[in-house]
């Protein structure tokens, strides 16, 4: 476990929203647990990739490491600093070194606002600079990017969705945060756009020293990406490790799942076979024991009964596990199959 | 359902009250009070009967005083008499919102049945003949003022022509025809006035409603164009229009009123105009609250409607 | 041949007719389908690969229409019919399913009801048979609980259940073919799996063939048993699925391979292709792809390439392959 140079650091991390359910007659109210017992250390260069299914958290573990939201419980420190119970004042400062890099770049930029208003409005806020500074602040931001300085006064409705992206990636770093939480950066994207876009993530991050939180759902472009991976599963970290690690030797059983449901590029026309069925159980009332026993194929009575907790599954520890049956689960993955076809 | 209606009922009353308390301040703020009429009325009064009396109905008090004198005995039951009519004001009130009623209700259901239809086929014919002319006839009816259109179908068809009657009620103990005859004209007008706004309302929401996916699920599946606009696309567009019109049926109640005052339709309309002439304070009261109520009621019809059409929405504890 | 084939689309040309005039959106595009088979029309977006679909049954969006070409349906063709004609095609024999599940149902009736409505419409069941069915059917398609689940609405169900409805409704009259436009690409990659066998599971039942629409590689090379690129509008490399997937000759198809990340290689970065799709109105007169192209020569922005035949299965249409030989093919399928 890397010890020295933590950027970023959680412990038991928990985000609970109040919710209401309808129940057929009236609603009833419900805590969801969408971030429950997060213990993370990301150190300073590295990119981390967050995976796993929609509703698992991820998301909302994000936002709570980019200071959108506040924990409600456990710690969370930045460059040292606790942050977990500060007052919004207190985390203002904080809010420089933490960027955001959202999914959808449409949304995401104010169509009325031209991009040096775009570029140059977090300057406003955490500098001293004059609006000559700025601007050329945000020239050399746009040159980064690789868009054009005549970009500035053009509006976002005249820039491709790829191009966009890029504006948001130039206003994500305009103020040279230390630490970038990247959420689905490139889902909206097509291939080709794609493929530009996570270059240049890959680029920024050696000319601006980032450290990445990389959120996806596409394990193909964490792959691509990420120095570790963690998997989460209800709100909970089920496994972590190096990128190839993981990859190679997945130990969670849904991990497992979720590498052979990624399909390969060769002609291979048939059933996947070895799927997870049925849904991810609702966050609002998770299974008792480990959240993943109703879908998984070892679960065993212990299961049932007993969280299971992040264990070393490797001699130096960086590769963890959460799963009662890790040695059991241990075995070649079917991603290996892939690579021999 | 049941915790729901308790939670709205209460909250209207809150809202009722708030009106009641705001409408009383603006008849407070009118010019004159009832004493000033019986004075003028009156040149044997001396100055000293005047305050004799603006005592004795404690009109000498400052106006919060009078309102919350008035609430109490507002909340016994007891709203006072009409001034001009010299009976309770209840009394007065219940056939003039008796009839009201029957003609906006009639009006609105006659303008919503000849919207829906005309609006759904100009959304699912857009740029058709149709269509413009639901536009060109909706914008019309929004330009012209209710007043005038009244008059002058009351030339036409009145006075010129003689089929109808110019006004009023038919006379006790005549016929359903007899009476409907009466009605024509005051719901002609108030239709004519709104149908085409309303139509363009349903025109929008439809035209909304079927570029959705759905519908082309529906067409893939081998849907006719008539079971897709009126099965999967009324539905689903009808469930704004509730909500608009359940907003119109407030502002129907108020052109009512100019209709009815010039047919002399023996309305809500005729006794605001009246009272408020009349300074008759606890009629004209009670009668803008009613206003106030039946606002309400639209309101949470609409909820109401809203819900069984969308089974997205769960009417619960509400918000 | 001597037995027609069960969709032969020929030479399929789609526009946009508006207020700013006629564009082309598709041009040319031919493909045929077999029973049991899957084709899968990959390209990224904008490249006229669901307007393609959506033309086979003229669902067309409004002012969209088809200009050229033919669409036969075991030799009659679809592109001639009227509307009552394919009515009765729509839903029964060819059916199609859509990317978004949650907006391709009818929020306001049951999920029951949705999938008794095409049995009602095509085998003139009476509404109380055709409901008793359409739980059958749910059945049938994996979800739990069906007769339950018949009276939910689609926001009480999950996306993956949601795409399991749409797909008992497409499937309800075992129609001969189904279309299915990007139908994991809204799900996550587990409940992705799961459709995606369903559809193999009920394609080696029912015998229906598929014409599968998808940007992502990992998914066809799944689904599909021929592929066909399109690029701007047009089919520039089509041929079996280990032609294109392990012998691509266009250079697009290529760079798209290159470009999409994998799980089972490691590559510090990824091969961009630079610029973007040209949208329908700025197409160069040549090649759509020479301005992205790295091994384009001069004709390429002049000339539209030509379809050549690279064998039996292989079809490309690329003026550098063509200087390299092969005998030009008007002609194919």
């Amino acid at each position: 476990m890397p010890t020295d140079n933590v950027l970023v650091s959680t412990r038991g991390l928990c985000k609970r929203f109040k919710t209401r359910v309808a129940n057929g007659k009236g609603w009833q109210k419900k805590t969801v647990n969408a971030v429950a017992d997060v213990s993370l250390d990301i150190v300073a260069g590295e990119t981390l990739a967050l995976v796993g299914e929609s509703g698992c958290g991820k998301t909302t573990l994000g936002r709570m490491l980019s200071l959108f939201y506040q924990p409600s419980e456990g710690d969370l420190a930045i460059k040292g600093e606790d942050v977990a119970g500060l007052k919004p004042k207190q985390v203002k400062p904080l809010r420089r070194h933490v960027q955001m890099i959202f999914q959808d770049p449409v949304s995401s930029l104010n169509p009325r606002h031209t991009v040096e208003a775009i570029l140059t409005e977090p300057l406003k806020f955490f500098s001293s600079d004059n609006a000559q500074q700025r601007r050329e602040k945000a020239v050399e931001l746009l040159e980064a990017v690789g868009l054009p300085e005549r970009s500035l006064r053009k509006y976002p409705h005249e820039f491709s969705g790829g191009q966009r992206q890029r504006i948001v990636i130039a206003r994500a770093l305009i103020l040279h945060p230390a630490f970038v939480v990247a959420d689905e950066p490139v889902s909206a994207l097509d291939v080709s756009v794609q493929s530009q876009i996570l270059n240049l993530l890959k680029d920024l991050r050696e000319q601006f020293n980032l450290t990445y939180l990389f959120i996806s759902h596409d394990l193909a472009v964490v792959h691509h990406l990420a120095d570790r991976v963690a998997v989460m599963y209800l709100g909970r970290i089920v496994e972590v490790g190096e990128r190839d690690s993981l990859f190679q030797n997945p130990r969670h059983p849904y991990t497992q799942a979720l590498l052979s449901s990624v399909p390969g590029v060769v002609p291979n026309k048939g059933k996947i076979g070895k799927i997870l069925h049925g849904d991810p159980p609702s966050p609002i009332s998770p299974p008792h024991g480990c959240p993943f026993h109703p879908r998984c194929p070892l679960a065993q009575d212990r299961c049932r009964q007993s969280m299971p907790v992040l264990e070393a599954a490797d001699s130096n520890g960086a590769h963890q596990v959460a799963c009662h049956f890790q040695e059991q689960a241990a075995g070649p993955a079917v991603i290996k199959e892939v690579v021999q076809l | 359902m049941r915790q729901y209606l308790l939670a709205r009922s209460a909250q209207s009353l809150v809202v009722i009250l708030l009106m009641s308390f705001v409408i009383y301040g603006l008849i407070g703020l009118m010019p004159g009070d009832p004493i000033d009429i019986l004075a003028s009325e009156d040149p044997t009064m001396t100055p000293e009967d005047v305050a004799a009396l603006r005592a004795l109905y404690d009109l000498d008090l400052p106006v919060y005083e009078r309102y919350l004198n008035w609430l109490g005995r507002a909340f016994t039951g007891e709203l006072g008499y009409s001034r001009l009519f010299g009976q309770p004001v209840l009394d007065v009130l219940g056939p003039a919102l008796v009839s009201t009623l029957v003609l906006m209700g009639t009006a609105f259901i006659v303008a919503i049945a000849i919207a829906i239809p005309v609006g759904v086929l100009a959304a699912s014919k857009p740029r058709s003949a149709l269509d413009y002319g639901v536009n060109l006839f909706a914008f019309a009816g929004i330009s012209l003022p209710s007043f005038w259109l009244a008059l002058m179908l009351m030339t036409l068809l009145c006075v010129t022509l003689g089929w109808l009657p110019a006004g009023g009620t038919a006379p006790a103990g005549s016929g359903v025809l007899e009476q409907l005859r009466y009605m024509l004209l005051p719901v002609a007008t108030i239709v004519i006035v709104n149908v085409g706004s309303y139509s363009r309302f349903v025109r929008a929401s439809m035209l909304e409603v079927l570029r959705k996916d759905y519908i082309r699920t529906a067409r893939a599946k081998g849907a006719g164009q008539w079971r897709v606009v009126w099965r999967h696309g009324l539905r689903n567009g009808m469930i704004p229009v509730v909500t608009i019109l359940a907003l119109e049926f407030g502002s129907l109640f108020s052109g009512a009123l100019i209709v009815e005052t010039i047919f002399s339709w023996p309305g809500m309309g005729k006794l605001i105009f009246d009272s408020i002439m009349g300074n008759d304070f606890n009629l004209a009261l009670i009668a803008l609250l009613l206003a106030t109520v039946l606002t309400l009621l639209g309101n949470l019809l609409a909820d109401i409607c809203y819900a069984k059409l969308d089974p997205r929405i769960v009417i619960g504890e509400g918000r | 041949m001597a037995i027609t084939p069960l969709l032969k689309v020929d030479n399929l040309s789609i526009g946009f007719d508006n207020d700013d005039g006629l564009v082309r959106v598709v041009e040319d595009v031919s493909f045929t389908l077999e029973r049991g088979q899957t084709l899968s029309l990959v390209g990224e977006s904008g490249c006229g690969k669901s307007l393609t679909a959506f033309a086979l049954l003229q669902l067309l969006p409004p002012f969209g229409k088809i200009l050229s070409g033919s669409v036969c349906l075991q030799g009659e063709n679809l592109a001639s019919m009227d509307e009552a004609q394919l009515q009765k095609i729509r839903g029964n024999r060819i059916s199609m399913i859509f990317q978004e599940p949650m907006s391709a149902l009818n929020p306001v009736f049951p999920v029951g009801v949705q999938v008794a409505e095409a049995l009602i419409l095509h085998k003139g069941m009476a509404k109380k048979a055709a409901l008793k069915e359409a739980v059958g059917m749910l059945e049938k398609v994996g979800i739990p609980d069906p007769a339950s689940r018949a009276v939910n609405y689609p926001h009480q169900l999950s996306g993956g259940m949601r795409q399991r409805v749409m797909i008992a409704i497409a499937l309800a009259c075992e129609p001969e073919i189904l279309i299915a436009d990007e139908p994991t690409t809204a799900l996550d990659v587990t409940i992705q799996a799961q459709i995606l066998d369903l559809m193999h599971d009920l394609q080696e039942n029912l015998g229906t063939a598929i014409l599968f629409i998808s940007h992502d590689f990992g998914v066809v090379s799944r689904m599909a048993d021929d592929i066909a690129v399109m690029y701007a509008g047009r089919v520039i490399e089509q041929g079996s699925s280990s032609d294109i997937l392990l012998n691509p000759q266009h250079p697009y198809t290529q760079a798209l391979l290159q470009t999409t990340p994998r799980i089972d290689a490691s590559l510090d970065r990824l091969p961009a292709i630079a610029g973007r799709v040209p949208g329908p109105r700025r197409r160069p007169p040549g090649c759509c792809f020479a301005p992205r192209c790295s091994v384009a020569v001069d004709c390429c922005s002049k000339q539209r390439p030509e379809r050549l035949a690279l064998s039996k299965s292989h079809i490309a249409a690329c003026h550098v392959l063509d200087s390299s030989k092969q005998e030009v093919s008007h002609a194919h399928g």
